[in-house]
């Protein structure tokens, strides 16, 4: 009940700081035009037919898919520009409406071809990863999954530390832009590290029964979780052809988690109590990400194409008998194509089909069935049609429906009875900015 | 009643043809700025924010009008729909992302005319864009060019 109440204060003061800004953007705008101050509160609905998805109740229907953010930008000195955005959400038993620094920055632009930023920076994975937390910009509510997983937004939103960026002008061809990034992110108390403890403790406890140990119970204790590297560059073509960008981008990172976990059982007739700490580390070398756009009048038309190379080595200690390393090597891949018209400055129609798969030599997810998991973990499908009304200039809602072939975006964990591998999302949501 | 739909269709040529042969909009910049022209690819950088110096070197300073105002619907269309944005909901779909992605902040908004002629007086790095507004001395129109 204390920590309801403490959200609902956390939530009110976020709206309030809003409000209270709103109303003096107008005043900042009299003595400094180069202040922007903006602001959003979102509420959705999410309800599946089946599976429970991104640790929240969807299967029962649920409302726990809310988001705020106030945003700030400011361009004190010419080429200098500092900006910074708070942010909120209870998604499930993501967020709790903890208000967090999503993202801050300064940048330096010395030259339009060179410019400088950094701090606590949203990461540019392919097209659209720097606008995962806001809706107001996007036609959908949920982004295509294999590229803009919603489960591992943790690890891709946002990384701190710098990198260079800038605008080549190509005369005829165009002009060109880029962007380099290179940092680290923290990922201690994140919804993604709370999966990562369940899977690496339901990894273990098939080891303890091979042990002789029955009727196995665990909780996990501790996690924690880091990329001491994360890296990502792009560069974007827009070629002399009205309305269409090309783009190439790479990225990295080496993302270790660490998992306490106790597991009570039985030897015999004998309780036993065994504590196991499980470390996974991951070398992401590289993640490679081709994009295209086309717009012209309503119609925007994207195609992206991601392909990753994820080499791991997971180390467990505590186990009664001593267990080596174990190595793992996974080629996840997504692609997905969308089509979005807006009929009316006021009606938007969306509709994308998105492949992902976890590891392109095992799409079948026989891999997956050995370790005693569902084969249908090893692939998602997901055809997503999204209708979105901009009411007003400051209020729009959409309504979506996604039909799901596929696990691979589902926790066992959040889903003890089993998942059913064809499933139905609905999402509405409304969004009040300004 | 033949009358009557006569004088409505005269007054409906008369509406249509001085608003197809004016300019919707002219380019303005401070009478101080060396250039008489501007590339209309160079123009949609400057208001886009991709393009942030004159060839001089000093800083750009652009300035743009309110969402309702019919000139800067002309000019978007005109100058921005190559690059993909022909209506003002799509550059306004620009400048959220931009803005929410922390990757840039639009430019200025002014209310009118008279307060974008005030503002471009005031800077002199600045340029906007009004609609027939007689210009102060200290002011002259760019020539947008391909």
């Amino acid at each position: 009940m204390r920590s309801m109440t403490t959200s609902v204060i956390r939530t009110a003061g976020l709206l309030g700081l809003a409000a209270a800004s709103a109303g003096r953007l107008a005043a900042a705008e009299d003595f400094n035009p180069n202040v922007t101050i903006r602001g959003f509160v979102s509420q959705g609905y999410l309800k599946t037919t089946d599976n429970n998805f991104i640790g929240v109740p969807t299967e029962e229907g649920s409302f726990a898919f809310t988001e705020a953010a106030l945003n700030f930008s400011a361009e004190p000195l010419p080429r200098l520009r500092v900006a910074a955005q708070l942010f909120g959400r209870d998604v499930g038993v993501q967020g709790n409406n903890r208000v967090v620094l999503d993202w801050a920055l300064g940048e330096y632009r010395a030259w339009d071809e060179l410019g400088f930023r950094v701090g606590r920076i949203k990461f540019p994975t392919g097209l659209y990863n720097t606008l995962s937390d806001a809706d107001v910009t996007r036609p959908e509510i949920f982004q295509p999954g294999g590229l803009y997983p919603p489960e591992r937004r943790d690890l891709t939103a946002a990384m701190q530390g710098g990198g260079v960026f800038g605008t080549f002008n190509l005369g005829g061809a165009g002009y060109l832009e880029y962007e380099g990034l290179y940092g680290t992110v923290n990922l201690d108390e994140t919804y993604l590290m709370s999966r990562v403890g369940q899977i690496s403790a339901a990894n273990i406890a098939p080891a303890l029964s091979a042990l002789h140990i029955s009727n196995v119970q665990y909780t996990v204790t501790e996690t924690s979780g880091s990329a001491k590297h994360i890296w990502g560059a792009h560069a974007e073509w827009h070629p002399p052809v009205s309305g269409l960008r090309l783009r190439l981008g790479f990225q990295g990172a080496n993302p270790v988690f660490s998992t306490y976990a106790v597991f009570n059982g039985f030897a015999g007739p004998a309780p036993v109590s065994v504590a196991v700490r499980t470390t996974s580390a991951f070398d992401i070398p590289y993640q490679v990400v081709y994009s295209g756009e086309y717009t012209r009048g309503g119609l925007r038309v994207t195609v992206e194409h991601a392909r990753q190379t994820t080499d791991g080595t997971t180390t467990v200690t505590g186990l009664p008998v001593p267990v080596p390393p174990s190595t793992s090597h996974a080629l996840p891949v997504s692609t997905y194509g969308q089509l979005a018209y807006r009929f009316t400055p006021h009606l938007l129609l969306s509709s994308y089909y998105s492949v992902y798969y976890p590891d392109r030599q095992d799409k079948e997810g026989a891999r997956l069935v050995r370790q005693g998991q569902p084969a249908s973990g090893a692939w998602l499908k997901d055809f997503a049609f999204t209708l979105r009304v901009d009411i007003n200039a400051h209020w729009l809602a959409k309504a979506e429906v996604h039909r799901f072939d596929g696990t691979a975006n589902l926790s066992l964990a959040e889903n003890p009875g089993g998942v059913e591998p064809e499933w139905t999302l609905f999402a509405v949501k409304t969004t009040l900015h300004f | 009643m033949q009358s009557i739909v006569a004088v409505l269709l005269a007054g409906l040529v008369l509406t249509a043809g001085p608003q197809a042969s004016t300019p919707s909009f002219q380019v303005i910049v401070s009478s101080a700025n060396p250039a008489t022209s501007i590339k209309r690819q160079d123009l949609a950088q400057i208001f886009l924010k991709k393009k942030s110096r004159w060839t001089d070197g000093k800083e750009v300073l652009p300035v743009d009008q309110t969402a309702r105002s019919a000139v800067r619907g002309a000019f978007t269309k005109a100058v921005l729909k190559a690059e993909g944005m022909g209506h003002l909901s799509d550059v306004e779909s620009f400048w959220l992302q931009q803005v929410y992605s922390g990757r840039g902040n639009p430019p200025p908004i002014k209310a009118s005319d008279a307060d974008v002629l005030a503002f471009v007086q005031a800077n002199p790095g600045a340029i906007g864009y009004v609609s027939t507004a007689t210009l102060p001395a200290s002011l002259k129109v760019l020539a947008v060019t391909e």
